[in-house]
């Protein structure tokens, strides 16, 4: 009996309403499987790319000599739940000459691009919702819907600018899919398998056995032809021709409104999830824990505390002003929170440094890989942010231009070194 | 097919309308539509008296203000024959060479920010927040000064005002080598500009440009070295021209080049200036009401988009009967047809960019 | 072919170390203090500039009604009426001497959605009456309640009472 079936079986047994018996069961797997997909959108997908557009306009503002988004919420942190909720409450709009069915598609389209691919990404130990043998190419396919959501958004908008925005975005996320796909072959190439889980465990053991610094420098070139391509397939600067803002005033997604511009919204904070999730796993080790895991868990925990700290003071200020008889809506935009000392600071650092040393000794634990995989995605999420609020955007042609005549010959040149290194080692690296 | 790059678009500088006929990406004719910033400020002249109308040459060009009271200022006092002091005319030029940092720094700050970066752009207007503060303390406004009277200038500097100057040009400079490693060599944004719609010299006589856009075709013509007024001539500094140093002489690169040099020297003429500046009466002898003779006087100043100069008609009375402004965003736009055939989209923005014009001085 | 191929790595190079030296540069903000002012926390009127040129204000105690600032208006935004009375004398801001009052104003407004701040009715003014205020927070509801009125029941108390006053002494002579 399948997971869905078993599922469905046991929810039924447990509500035991009468009338339930008669409707066939069908219906009921349908109805689980949406629930299924409801809950994992609404409570894993959307806060994951919601926090990436909070740290994006934090990071953005500090990166230009401001403070960013700080007013919704201590330190600004209720800011993408309120922007979803405002979505949601907006004006649906739809342009006159528009093709209605189409244009009501594309997000949908779009979006599954990204649910899809988050199917076998492994997350730690055994958290992998579908551990298929043939990860990659599936991920590489899964992506590939993208193109036509984006293509249907332009076209159906009835909008030039729009359709401009449109056929750029095809031409490069086609394009791109080369570079992408020679750069992924040296990892499988070096561990021997299509699996994103045999990935990970091909690499264990520490950090000279990521994929990264093997058979040099193939794997060290062939990850930087990754990162380019996939900054490239996920529209995102310098490759955000499609949405240029200052050309097409948002390209294919000038005419959405409302959630439908929150899911294409979503799916390209997903999407840069996706990338940094691939990129650690095919490249940097995944979710294996190594020497450095004590400092991936001090950083991370120095900042989840410093977070708590003010997200508690805020919270007992706000218990205090409530108590004494104020609105909440006045609270919510005037209480500070408080500003650190450095003996503050220090202590933080000091419980921080004994929470990694702890975590080390448990680094096989599931939890741990769990927290070692987000923070190296992170820290590619943070790359990403860094290079799109450092760099101009590239012109059609020039891009084209980096494709086929720099990155394609410099991924064939990868996937050959690492092949006569094979060869010559008689075996893997 | 023809797309309409409307009033309304993020990057066209000012509300200024394209209608562009393509060929899907390339561009066959791009044909610009303006008046949509129109105020009728030349009519107004004829309404408002000599003094009144200063405040209205602000609007003129808004983001370099003072350059544009300057220029009326002197039309006038041609008219009237009046002799201004010359303490007021070291703090007209003071004023003007503040004006120019800001306005060039609005023009090489929405430049990357057209192309893609946005980040310049912020640090850009940072620096000109704090340019907009030392003018604040110089005459009381932020945007729309109305500092320069006919005869004069309106008020004294502060008492610490060099010191606020010179401390403000030693971050500014030191800044300025930060934003040139951001963006200014940065290969992506050389390869979006250079080679892109370079400007011969004849091109650039014929079609009227003046100001940084000539100076980028290699030519060397500037009023304050050509026909010096006010203290220009006992002030030394040099002007960058445009090498073709990436590219072809007179592209956009060289034009985006020529305004970060200049923003140099203006900050070299502050220095001299500070040091040279006399003591002194603010204003001349000028009448209360003033009534010129009849006559016509043109008078001409260097903007931060080149040549900005004022026709003034006079009959007697104490209102003018034509007040004529002749700017230079408007020979540059008459430009961007004959540039634009055979470009793509994004090069069109690029263009309009680097020819820096601002929809207030071409409609008036 | 060489040069074309030299060229290609020349650029790829020149990418790469320009690229890095942007991301440096953006880096090192990411650490330096944010400069922003948070506007409605922080009090920003008192760090204006002495002759910050902010929303109009008028001492009606001292206001001799001689009208110079409605001339010399280039926008119109001021309108005066007045009435004729007995001369008394007020203490000019400006010069510091007495100054006579003849005229007393019974109407002030001015419309500050139409000014435009350019202080050329300060210059005129004799005795320093109309000032600029460094106030620049002007947001009301209405627009209609955006021509500030001047007068105070006062000024029209004392307006009454000198014209009467000077009624009676015309009476007095010309009878």
């Amino acid at each position: 009996m399948s997971n869905l079936q078993f599922i469905t079986h046991s929810i039924i047994e447990r509500l035991d309403i009468p009338v339930l018996k008669n409707v066939p069961i069908e219906i009921f797997y349908i109805a689980v499987m949406f629930l299924a997909a409801t809950i994992v959108v609404g409570l894993f997908l959307a806060p994951l790319a919601g926090f990436s557009t909070y740290v994006e306009r934090r990071v953005a503002g500090r990166m230009q000599a401001r403070i960013g988004c700080n007013r919704v919420g201590p330190e600004g942190l209720l800011q993408f739940i309120v922007d979803g909720i405002k979505l949601i409450l907006k004006e649906d709009t739809i342009p006159q000459g528009a093709d209605r069915p189409l244009f009501k598609l594309a997000p949908y389209l779009v979006i599954l691009g990204a649910f899809l691919s988050f199917v076998c990404v492994p997350f730690g130990k055994y958290l992998v919702v579908a551990n298929l043998n043939v990860g990659l190419l599936y991920l590489i396919a899964v992506s590939s819907l993208v193109v036509v959501g984006i293509l249907l958004a332009g076209w159906a908008s009835n909008n030039k600018w729009s359709l401009l925005g449109a056929m750029r975005s095809a031409a490069q996320i086609v394009s791109y899919e080369i570079p992408l796909a020679l750069a992924l072959m040296v990892p499988v190439l070096l561990s021997g398998s299509l699996s994103l889980q045999d990935l990970n465990m091909a690499q264990s053991g520490g950090m000279r056995n990521w994929i990264l610094f093997k058979a040099p420098p193939a794997a060290f070139i062939a990850f930087f032809v990754y990162f380019i391509s996939a900054l490239a397939e996920v529209n995102r600067t310098p490759f955000d021709l499609p949405e240029a803002e200052s050309e097409l005033v948002s390209g294919y997604n000038t005419e959405y409104s409302g959630m439908r511009w929150g899911l294409f919204y979503l799916a390209e904070y997903a999407n840069m999830f996706l990338v940094g999730a691939i990129a650690t796993t095919a490249f940097l080790g995944g979710w294996q824990p190594s020497k450095s895991n004590v400092l991936f868990a001090t950083g991370a925990l120095f900042f989840t505390l410093l977070l708590a700290i003010k997200g508690l003071s805020f919270f007992t200020k706000l218990v205090g002003e409530m108590v004494r008889g104020k609105s909440i809506f006045d609270l919510l935009s005037n209480i500070r929170p408080i500003k650190f000392s450095k003996w503050m600071f220090l202590a933080i650092a000091f419980i921080s440094l004994a929470g990694g040393a702890l975590l080390q000794m448990f680094a096989n634990y599931w939890l741990v890989t769990l927290l070692m995989f987000i923070a190296k995605v992170y820290f590619f999420v943070f790359v990403i942010i860094w290079i799109r609020w450092t760099l101009p955007r590239y012109r059609v042609d020039q891009m084209m231009d980096l494709c086929w005549k720099k990155l394609v010959p410099i991924g064939f040149g990868c996937v050959l070194w690492t092949s006569v290194m094979m060869l010559l080692g008689g075996g893997n690296g | 097919m023809e797309i309409n790059m409307g009033p309304q678009h993020p990057s066209t500088h000012g509300v200024l309308r394209f209608r562009t006929f393509t060929d899907g990406e390339v561009i066959r004719k791009a044909i610009p539509e303006v008046g949509y910033l129109h105020r009728s400020i030349e009519k107004i002249g004829e309404m408002v008296d000599y003094n009144g109308f200063m405040p209205y040459t602000d609007r003129v060009d808004y983001v370099a203000a003072m350059t544009a009271n300057h220029g009326y200022a002197r039309a006038v006092e041609m008219l009237l024959d009046v002799e201004v002091p010359k303490r007021a005319h070291y703090l007209r030029v003071i004023a003007d060479e503040l004006c120019r940092i800001a306005s060039h720094l609005i023009s090489v700050g929405t430049f990357p920010m057209d192309i893609g970066a946005v980040t310049p752009f912020v640090h850009a207007l940072r620096e000109r927040e704090k340019v907009n503060t030392l003018i604040e303390a110089l005459c009381g406004a932020r945007l729309t000064y109305n500092y320069v009277r006919i005869g004069g200038v309106a008020f004294d500097m502060p008492q610490d005002y060099p010191k606020q100057v010179n401390l403000f040009l030693d971050s500014f400079e030191k800044l300025m080598h930060e934003f040139d490693d951001l963006i200014s060599y940065n290969k992506i944004f050389i390869n979006r500009l250079s080679k892109l719609c370079p400007i011969s010299k004849e091109d650039a006589i014929a079609y009227g440009l003046v100001g940084p856009n000539l100076r980028a075709s290699g030519l060397n013509w500037d009023l304050r070295k050509n026909l010096p007024y006010a203290v220009y001539p006992e002030l030394e500094f040099e002007l960058p021209l445009g090498r073709g140093e990436k590219g072809v002489l007179g592209d956009s690169y060289d034009r985006y080049i020529v305004r970060i040099r200049e923003m140099r020297e203006s900050s070299k003429i502050l220095k001299q200036c500070f040091k040279q500046i006399p003591e002194g009466p603010m204003m001349g002898k000028v009448p209360k009401n003033i009534k010129p003779k009849p006559g016509e006087a043109y008078a001409a100043v260097e903007a931060a988009r080149g040549e900005l100069g004022y026709f003034v008609v006079s009959d007697g009375s104490d209102k003018a009967y034509r007040v004529k402004i002749r700017t230079g965003s408007f020979a540059a736009m008459s430009m961007i047809e004959k540039l634009s055939r055979g470009l793509m989209i994004a090069d069109l923005v690029a263009v309009i960019a680097s020819l820096d014009v601002v929809a207030p001085e071409i409609d008036r | 072919m060489a040069n074309s191929f030299a060229q290609w790595f020349v650029d790829i190079v020149e990418g790469v170390t320009t690229t890095s030296k942007g991301m440096l540069i953006t880096l090192k903000h990411l650490f330096r203090e944010p400069t922003t002012i948070e506007y409605p926390d922080v009090n920003v009127e008192s760090q204006l500039p002495e002759r910050y040129r902010g929303i109009l204000q008028v001492d009606m105690d001292i206001c001799i009604s001689c009208r110079l600032c409605e001339t010399y208006c280039p926008i119109a935004c001021i309108k005066i009426e007045d009435t004729k009375g007995e001369k008394t004398t007020v203490m000019s801001k400006i010069t510091g001497k007495p100054t006579p009052k003849v005229k007393y104003p019974t109407l002030f407004d001015i419309d500050i959605a139409k000014c435009m701040y350019c202080g050329l009715c300060i210059e005129p003014c004799p005795t320093g009456a109309i000032h600029h205020t460094r106030r620049f927070e002007g947001t009301v509801s209405n627009v209609s309640e955006l021509t500030y009125s001047y007068i105070r029941p006062s000024d029209l108390v004392l307006a009454k009472e000198q014209s009467e006053k000077a009624k009676s002494k015309k009476l007095e002579v010309g009878a």
